[in-house]
């Protein structure tokens, strides 16, 4: 039910702005956007937390996930009391993924305009974006690996696949840090007299690439706050990732309305 | 910031937060995960109180209380620096910059030197949940510290070149980032060397 409602707001907006909307036509120049486009993908990454949120949390039961301590024998036994809801959750979250790199390509648009066409941290957010879409794509192929045939595999195998598709998904922290640097120093170098971006959206980006750097601790201890399972390597990390989505993405609606304003008033002088 | 702007003819300067705007999103995040790791920290010495007290009578509690000493020293320069900075006298400013760089700088050498000792005495990260709990905390400061001394000498180097007079909010931001560090000590020494 849930993952419908996404793409019907699509549907929704699709078909209202076509007759409502004569002047763009003759109006349209070759530089005019198109916002609804723009509006569309920016609404996608709803799509890519509703699946991977379904995914990840509810059907893998991954919130918090099997703890890093556990033996081969425990991991193993969750992976075969779960093996229908893994292979589920896990195809969702795979699925899902793609979308998190259209909404960066928005977040990238708007970047654009603030530092221009030679620019480097548009297309930067936009490598990050990519990044973080296929960090949370692989992870669920390792773990639908482990989970398929999850009878007769043994326990050290589909453990070893268990901790591979964790390593997978923190080890590579640093793909989003490039993202989230890159938004935030977009933010901040705006010398628009109101920026597109409030400032501290900017800081909150930085401080979310911040939050990542302890996942290099992952490896070091299989319990406490550290593991991947811990306060701040799954709470404080997992918890951050959506609260800034949850933060950028209304303000990319905000910032879209005012690039469409002022492209209008400039049509018309 | 609405409270500055619903008085606008109070003066020129209008009352505002130091710092860049917004970047107290940033240090209230920062303090945020450091108040986890300590919420954390207590919750598990509830649970075994015997192994925390025995980790921390291991510790070095001079070395601890040294680098208190340079820390908050090399603060106080940091305050210092930017009274001078403010009042355009530039050669004071440099002067106390210097000392706060300095005192960073030794406050990492200081704390590498504690992980030798306490290594060399047989504690590393997986000796113990107060030992896990003692090289990340501190460690995840030290790097806070080394971030800190590098922007520091930046300014330094920056105001050497182009004089102290431009990118004051600038300097004020990357000293309420020193403060916060500064601060974030003052928890974790009485934390896990101190208080029993």
């Amino acid at each position: 039910m849930a993952i419908d409602t996404p793409p019907r707001v699509v549907l929704d907006d699709a078909p209202d702005p076509v007759p409502a909307a004569p002047a763009p036509r003759s109006a349209r120049t070759a530089a005019s956007t198109d916002y609804r486009i723009l509006r569309v993908a920016n609404w996608s990454v709803v799509v890519y937390c509703t699946l991977g949120l379904l995914g990840f949390a509810v059907f893998g039961g991954f919130w918090p996930p099997p703890a890093e301590h556990l033996t081969a024998p425990q991991i193993s036994d969750y992976f075969r009391d779960h093996q229908t809801d893994l292979r589920v959750g896990m195809v969702m979250m795979a699925a899902g993924a793609p979308f998190y790199m259209v909404w960066s390509a928005v977040i990238s648009a708007i970047i654009k305009r603030i530092e221009g066409p030679l620019g480097v941290l548009s297309r930067v957010q936009l490598l990050g974006g990519l990044l973080t879409g296929i960090v949370t794509m692989v992870p669920p192929t390792i773990w639908i690996t482990a989970a398929f045939r999850a009878d007769v595999r043994p326990d050290e195998t589909i453990q070893m696949l268990y901790d591979f598709g964790w390593f997978f998904f923190d080890l590579t922290f640093a793909c989003s840090v490039i993202q989230n640097v890159a938004l935030g120093t977009a933010i901040l170098v705006d010398r628009r007299e109101v920026p597109l971006f409030p400032r501290w959206v900017g800081w909150l980006a930085f401080f979310v690439a911040v939050e990542y750097v302890p996942l290099v601790l992952v490896p070091m201890f299989t319990d406490g706050p550290f593991a991947w399972h811990g306060l701040i390597s799954f709470w404080g990390v997992f918890v951050m990732f959506f609260v800034l989505i949850a933060v950028v993405m209304p303000m990319a609606f905000r910032a879209l309305r005012r690039l469409e304003t002022e492209d209008a008033a400039e049509a018309a002088a | 910031m609405s409270v500055a702007t619903a008085r606008p003819a109070a003066g020129e300067r209008r009352r505002r937060m130091p710092g860049a705007e917004g970047i107290w999103v940033l240090i209230a995040g920062d303090l945020a995960i450091f108040s986890l790791l300590f919420l954390s920290f207590l919750l598990d010495r509830n649970d075994d109180p015997a192994t925390f007290e025995q980790g921390r009578q291991a510790l070095h509690l001079d070395q601890g209380g040294i680098n208190t000493l340079l820390l908050l020293t090399g603060s106080w320069c940091v305050v210092r620096a930017l009274r001078a900075a403010r009042a355009g006298d530039a050669v004071r400013a440099q002067r106390w910059l210097a000392g706060g760089v300095a005192g960073g700088a030794a406050f990492a050498v200081s704390k590498v030197v504690e992980y030798l000792r306490e290594v060399d005495a047989g504690h590393t990260s997986t000796t113990s949940d107060f030992f896990m709990y003692y090289f990340s905390i501190t460690g995840l400061h030290l790097v806070h510290v080394v971030v800190g001394t590098a922007i520091l000498a930046g300014f330094l180097l920056a105001w050497r070149r182009r004089g102290v007079g431009s990118g004051l909010v600038a300097f004020e931001s990357g000293a309420l980032y020193w403060h916060v560090v500064d601060l974030l000590w003052i928890v974790i020494f009485p934390l896990l060397y101190v208080v029993r």
